[in-house]
């Protein structure tokens, strides 16, 4: 029945107009996948989905879209059809995040063919669960792709889930931290017979499908953003939810950021006193030590930076960090000692600045929220 | 060139001190002419002054000074296949020219900065360190710079030969930091800048205007090199090789002076400058020094 079902719908596909072609007969559909990945066997539908090549899963994901529209002939999607959106976008976004990491291009088709689907929904329209399902998938997808690599994509998504969901704080801090990162891009200031002026370019790779998919190419491009930003959209998180420890985190550092660290450290220290994450805790400590450096406290900076060390010792940025103040201070075996363990630490070890950096959120911040998106599509 | 205070402080890198009529500062000093290494010239053919006030210089004896060369190479994701082959193999070429007592160290950088290699005399022991190079992550430039200068290299006077082909992503000290890094150190920094479609080698910021082709992170890395009296060397991404032995050659050729500050406060910045009684040369130098105790920024 679902081989015919499929055929059927191969069929209306060709005649629809989109020009994308149904998977060969007797192959599983993305639909089917979707079915496996909800009701138990995640790692083979995974699994069969990491087989498929780009141009098949836009195919596919056009495909199912253009069922939906037809099955609900204009209306709103029924419950049914409902969670299979929800099935089909979980098993996209969880793909698409793990293939972010090694496969760039791969992994933002996935999460952006996820978010299309999601825009089927009925969202904010008397559909609880439709709710539900659309901000826990904006959370995976904004808090957890790799933001250097795909930062118009993330913000896009960001964007329209503070549109959705204006009291969301984990939204909000996500959009926030998308705009701080590409408001805090190292800048050279350009040599004085330059052509290029102002913010350094960086480019940030497209993603793009065979022409014969029909996928229209993304260029990258950094949004527009300034701190300024950013700390509006941190005060509003931490507004709606005051323990929010990543919203404080992140306001600190960018408040140092714009010169303004005495406003700074008491939520620095707040933070390093009360996260229960050790992650955040060291990016306290580090920024904290900023910041005073910032007030000229080379001492309370060396301090601080110690107690970043203290919180993660295997982290290369806290002993790099700490050598420079204690190099600052004149105090120059123990300065000596601190590079030395910066430059001969775990090369597995990650630190927590890389991911803050690269605009990734802690490791098992991903998985609560992949649980979490796996209980709404169900 | 290179800035080293005190030889007899050794296995800490020292900042530099002066105690009256004890303490000597030493430069590097390259001379061209036409791009060419000027040799023969003798001790009163330099002119140096520090903060203005001339000073007595003379010439060292290179053979006295060996070196404590740090190879700093970029590992991120964008040095593999070929290009790391062709890194290895000037790495170990670059090597094999330096003398009997020149040391050298191996570091590594993407996002994490690693010493594979502390300074060896053993050319075989770096060669293994070599080969255990496996590039990917980000880039941490700004970082590893500020590493390299900032750590002590043991007894010889460091030369840091650094290789990147890209700009910086994932760095946690600011640019002026590592300026400031370079203006403290007493290392000489040289600069191996890789490119597909590489600029002309660029002239000494103190002779010429910036280019306009020149990349804001190859800009900022000359400031840094240029600081501490070496250079930017811009090389073919499938040549690089040349560069590499070209920035050997060039410290094999330069001129060691020393002098004993005379007529200026010990603390803060010194400005240096230096020249030569030839018409038609270039004159490349460190261009200044910080003495500890002061914030001097």
């Amino acid at each position: 029945m679902k081989a015919a079902c499929r055929a059927l719908a191969a069929c209306l596909a060709l005649g629809s107009g989109t020009g994308v072609a149904a998977p060969p007969q007797g192959e599983l559909s993305l639909e089917l996948l979707g079915e496996r990945y909800r009701d138990g066997a995640r790692e083979e539908a995974l699994a069969e989905l990491h087989t498929w090549d780009r141009v098949r899963i836009w195919q596919e994901v056009e495909g199912f879209s253009a069922s939906l529209r037809r099955a609900s002939r204009g209306s709103e999607l029924g419950s049914g059809q409902r969670r299979e959106v929800f099935a089909v976008a979980a098993l996209l976004v969880e793909a698409g995040i793990a293939d972010a990491r090694d496969r760039v291009e791969r992994g933002a088709l996935e999460v952006h063919a996820a978010s299309r689907l999601v825009r089927l929904l009925p969202i904010r329209r008397g559909c609880a669960e439709c709710d539900t399902f659309a901000r826990r998938f904006a959370q995976v997808a904004v808090m957890n792709l790799r933001w250097w690599a795909h930062i118009e994509l993330a913000h896009d998504l960001a964007t329209q889930g503070v549109k959705d969901f204006p009291q969301d704080s984990e939204l909000r801090t996500a959009l926030g931290s998308i705009v701080e990162l590409a408001a805090s891009l190292r800048t050279y200031e350009p040599s004085p017979t330059s052509k290029s002026r102002g913010r350094a370019a960086v480019g940030f790779p497209t993603y793009t499908v065979e022409s014969d998919a029909g996928v229209p190419p993304r260029e990258g491009r950094l949004p527009p953003a300034s701190l300024a930003e950013a700390e509006h959209h941190y005060v509003r998180a931490l507004e709606n939810d005051p323990e929010n420890h990543e919203a404080r985190l992140r306001l600190g550092n960018v408040r140092v950021l714009r010169d303004r660290a005495a406003e700074a450290l008491a939520d620095l220290d707040r933070v390093a006193r009360e996260s229960p994450l050790a992650s955040q805790r060291y990016l306290a400590r580090l920024f904290e030590g900023r910041g005073r450096e910032q007030t000229g406290d080379i001492e309370g900076a060396a301090r601080a930076y110690s107690q970043a060390v203290e919180i993660d010792p295997l982290a290369q940025t806290g002993q790099l960090a700490l050598g420079r103040a204690l190099d600052l201070l004149g105090e120059k075996e123990r300065a000596q000692e601190a590079l030395s363990r910066a430059s001969q630490l775990d090369e597995t070890v990650i630190d927590p600045w890389w991911g803050y950096r690269g605009g990734q959120v802690d490791r098992s911040l991903f998985d609560a929220h992949v649980r979490q998106l796996l209980e709404a599509a169900r | 060139m290179i800035l080293a205070l005190l030889a007899a402080l050794a296995v800490a890198q020292k900042p530099p001190v002066f105690r009256a009529g004890v303490e000597t500062v030493y430069l590097d000093v390259f001379v061209t002419r036409q791009d060419e290494p000027v040799l023969g010239l003798a001790d009163h053919d330099f002119v140096v002054t520090d903060n203005g006030v001339a000073q007595a210089v003379r010439l060292m004896d290179l053979e006295t000074q060996p070196f404590s060369a740090v190879l700093a190479f970029d590992a991120s994701t964008s040095v593999s296949g070929g290009k790391l082959e062709q890194l290895r193999a000037a790495a170990q070429a670059f090597a094999a020219r330096l003398g009997p007592r020149d040391t050298a160290a191996l570091v590594t950088f993407s996002q994490k900065i690693k010493l594979r290699q502390p300074p060896t005399l053993d050319r075989d022991a770096l060669r293994g360190a070599l080969l255990g190079i496996s590039p990917g992550g980000l880039t941490a430039l700004v970082d590893a710079v500020f590493f390299c200068l900032k750590r002590g290299w043991g007894p010889g006077r460091p030369l840091i030969v650094l290789f990147t082909d890209g700009a910086d992503n994932a760095s946690f000290l600011s640019n002026e930091e590592l300026l400031r890094a370079a203006r403290e150190s007493t290392a000489l920094l040289q600069v191996v800048g890789s490119s597909e479609r590489p600029p002309e080698q660029p002239q000494p910021l103190s002779n010429a205007a910036p280019r306009r082709d020149e990349p804001g992170y190859a800009y900022l890395l000359r400031r840094a090199a240029e600081t501490t009296g070496g250079a930017f060397w811009w090389a073919d991404s499938d040549a690089l090789g040349p560069a590499f032995l070209k920035v050997l050659e060039a410290a094999n050729a330069r001129y060691l002076l020393a002098y004993e500050p005379r007529g200026v406060a010990r603390e803060g910045r010194h400005r240096l400058k230096v020249s030569v009684k030839r018409s038609g040369v270039q004159v490349r130098a460190r261009q200044e020094y910080v003495v500890p105790g002061s914030r001097a920024r």
